[in-house]
């Protein structure tokens, strides 16, 4: 089994990149390979709640973030730092992830196998 | 117009890079080490269209590690599934990225794999999906298929090294 971390750096409905690296993770998730997902900078703003994806066409993004357990993504990691520079906290975060500091990333992101940051 | 000269420095510098990429292969896993040790299973993972250079990249960096002998297996995803359209038309003087894959598929039998959920919504689509979503016509390029994303996880999990060439 490899290691694999998604890293989710798009903001949510910024082309169709956030919802395709989404998609190659719940694939992946669902060949029971326990990936894991990173959270890192524009990435955040897809966990932020009251996003309203209608109005330009779109399906929302968190409603499938939310629902990650349900699919066998446990491993949800998100980076403080970049929350910290985009003005958020923990608390506007609305789904379970774990805090990477900036500190911790670099051997975080040497833990794994292969990386896939669309 | 692209010279001959930018094309073969261009070679030399992805046979470079093949090389480092394979060479760098740390433990010899069976007695076939020293064949295991240097051919490798490469999977490229394209999702730059094709405007973009690192699209160019992957086609040059494919090119060079068929000619020394590696495996190469491609998955075109997110904007990188526009090159499997055939009604792709640039410019006289300017090559066709679409055409050169086929012509490298051809030579070493390479499968051009193409996510089909990311073709559909950027309107890439072959005579059996046009068909199951009556839409008109079909225009994907011969030589590439249209897969799910169950194949790109397959890659990945059987490459030596993956690749993102990313746009």
């Amino acid at each position: 089994m490899k290691n694999a971390l998604f890293i989710q750096h798009h903001a949510p409905y910024q082309g169709y990149q956030a919802q395709e690296t989404l998609d190659a993770l719940l694939v992946m998730a669902a060949f029971g390979q326990n990936p894991s997902v990173l959270f890192q900078g524009d990435g955040v703003w897809q966990l932020v709640a009251n996003q309203q994806p209608k109005h330009i066409g779109r399906a929302s993004i968190l409603a499938q973030l939310q629902a990650l357990s349900l699919y066998d993504v446990e491993r949800v990691y998100v980076d403080t730092f970049s929350l910290q520079q985009r003005g958020l906290t923990l608390d506007d975060i609305t789904i379970d992830a774990q805090a990477i500091t900036a500190q911790e990333l670099a051997h975080f992101i040497h833990q794994h196998d292969m990386i896939i940051r669309l | 117009m692209i010279q001959t000269e930018d094309v073969a420095s261009h070679f030399r510098t992805y046979a470079v890079i093949a090389h480092l990429f394979a060479s760098c292969n740390a433990m010899p896993k069976s007695n076939l080490w020293f064949i295991e040790a240097y051919f490798m299973i490469f999977v490229l993972l394209i999702t730059a269209p094709v405007s973009h250079s690192n699209a160019w990249h992957s086609y040059y960096f494919a090119q060079s590690a068929l000619q020394q002998g590696h495996t190469i297996k491609t998955f075109f995803y997110g904007n990188g599934v526009e090159v499997a359209n055939r009604l792709l038309c640039p410019a006289q003087d300017a090559l066709n990225l679409s055409q050169l894959w086929q012509q490298l598929a051809t030579e070493y039998h390479l499968e051009l794999a193409v996510c089909v959920a990311a073709a559909l919504r950027r309107g890439i689509s072959d005579a059996e999906n046009s068909h199951r979503h009556h839409l008109q016509g079909d225009n994907l390029a011969q030589g590439f298929s249209l897969t799910g994303l169950g194949t790109l996880t397959e890659l990945l999990l059987t490459s030596d090294r993956t690749l993102s060439f990313v746009g």
